[in-house]
């Protein structure tokens, strides 16, 4: 009897040792896992180039990357629906904070602002003498300038990304996307183009869409500006009213209406020297757009 | 959704596309007029030194620039005996004249400029402060980013400022031209 009851101990011990051991691993600068961070959520992980390169890769589950700092207003106003979010999606992805203060306030400001916060997902403090460096690591298309949140698909991919202030529905519509939820109780809403090619000039019409119109959208999806596109080629035997049907689909009313704005700044990125064109024809000279429609889905297969 | 969607997205691309991606290193800077704190029109033309101009986007409100504001300071004096101007421009759709024009005046010895509607911040590319664009006496732009590499001003390795103008000021090439820093963000209209 006292023999088991000591065998039992020893296994207690053991099993205690080996717990501590993984979570203590959990918190050094390598290898370090979001979730497995969890439990230590208000004791901040200082890390460097090499350890966010690491956290750039999600670990089997879409990962979304804050990265702010106390000094940073509109990133302390977001912190709150941040940690809404991180309740609400736990177990379904990963959360994880970076903070961009001073190694000074690693054990001061920072662990300070996240118990305020009562925020529990894992966060790190990037240390660096080359912030451009890893500024250019973590978006080629960002200056450094906060806050910027990053939701990456399992596999790595951007799926989504905002630098300033998040909205928080359009955020959230990124991430059901991305786990692949049905919009329920969320609107689609679609434009409708329809294309007549001019002069058999089709090589030329289907570059300037593949390079311009489909490469503004790819890009808005990413951004939350646009849910999907399609654009179809109208195989018809006879001579049709129209060549191509070009479709862009919005999540929700708010998305639809914020569209226009929304392109903007898409389309003078892309294109600052204007559209790229196969030839020297202009858009009006190879493409006519003969009608347009706004609509709006009733139902639709779910994902 | 109205039909300017399209119009703006496809049709209209070419007009919407210039300077969109902000002045590149090697590209000249157009000559700008923007009011000053006291709503004086003052230009890049006016203000501009014999041997080159940094322009600085700046903010009154903003932690990182408050950080850097002993040495922008130092940069515009010992940058005026070399003939090289510094020139503050404040973007910011959230500060108001009223507390740019005060805060300016007890902080910096170098104008501030506002850009209202932030159109020169677009036109420039602009989206960090406190951002650098350090052009030479043509205007073409040398260095484009960060100050130097230490926001606390503590223990900088790399000063990225002085190290282009030094090396433009002896007729040498510019090593490195540009480099990123973590900062805030030009609060742009309607964001």
């Amino acid at each position: 009897m006292k023999r088991n009851y000591l065998l039992k101990l020893s296994l207690a011990v053991i099993a205690g040792s080996m717990f501590f051991s993984a979570w203590t691993f959990a918190q050094t600068k390598t290898g370090v896992t979001p979730r497995a961070a969890v439990k230590a959520a208000k004791r901040v992980t200082q890390i460097d180039i090499t350890a966010l390169e690491s956290l750039l890769k999600p670990k089997g589950k879409p990962l979304l990357i804050n990265f702010w700092a106390t000094w940073c207003v509109p990133c302390r106003e977001e912190f709150p629906d941040l940690v809404k979010l991180d309740a609400a999606y736990k177990g379904k992805i990963d959360l994880i904070t970076v903070s961009l203060d001073d190694l000074a306030e690693i054990d001061g400001d920072v662990p300070k602002f996240l118990a305020e916060m009562k925020a529990e997902m894992p966060a790190f403090l990037l240390h660096t003498a080359d912030e451009s460096a890893a500024i250019r690591l973590i978006s080629k298309d960002w200056a450094g300038n906060l806050p910027l949140t990053v939701l990456l698909e399992t596999g790595g991919a951007v799926a989504y990304q905002r630098n300033g202030k998040f909205r928080t529905e359009i955020l959230k519509e990124n991430i059901d996307r991305v786990l692949g939820n049905s919009p329920t109780g969320i609107g689609i809403f679609e434009t409708i183009d329809f294309i007549k090619i001019k002069d058999g000039k089709r090589d030329e019409a289907i570059y300037f869409y593949e390079n311009n119109w489909r490469a503004y959208r790819d890009a808005a999806i990413k951004r939350g500006v646009i849910d999907s596109y399609e654009l179809i080629d109208v195989r018809s035997e006879k001579d049709a009213a129209f060549d191509l049907i070009l479709i862009t689909r919005f999540r929700g009313e708010e998305q639809f209406k914020n569209s226009e704005k929304a392109f903007e700044p898409i389309v003078k990125e892309i294109t600052p020297n204007g559209p790229f064109l196969k030839g020297t024809s202009k858009p009006d000279d190879f493409r006519q757009n003969v009608s347009f429609y706004n609509g709006k889905a009733l139902f639709r297969s779910g994902k | 959704m109205k039909r300017a969607f399209f119009l703006f997205t496809v049709f209209f691309a070419f007009a919407l596309a210039a300077n969109a991606q902000g002045l590149t290193v090697g590209a000249a800077m157009d000559n700008f007029s923007l009011p000053d704190t006291n709503g004086k029109p003052q230009s890049l033309a006016d203000l501009k030194g014999k041997n080159g101009t940094v322009v600085i986007f700046v903010s009154s409100e903003c932690p990182v620039v408050r950080g850097y504001n002993e040495r922008m300071n130092q940069l515009t004096a010992d940058y005026a005996a070399k003939g090289i101007a510094v020139i503050g421009i404040n973007s910011n759709s959230t500060e108001t004249p009223t507390a740019i024009k005060s805060h300016a005046d007890a902080t910096y010895k170098f104008p501030v400029l506002l850009d209202k509607g932030n159109v020169l911040a677009d036109k420039l590319g602009a989206n960090v402060t406190p951002e650098v664009f350090y052009i030479d006496a043509k205007n073409v732009l040398i260095y484009h980013g960060a100050i130097d590499n230490d926001r606390s001003g503590r223990n900088p390795t790399e000063l990225y400022l002085r190290t282009a103008s030094d090396a433009a000021l002896a007729g040498k090439k510019v090593g490195r031209t540009s480099a990123n820093a973590f900062g805030c963000s030009i609060k742009r209209v309607g964001e």
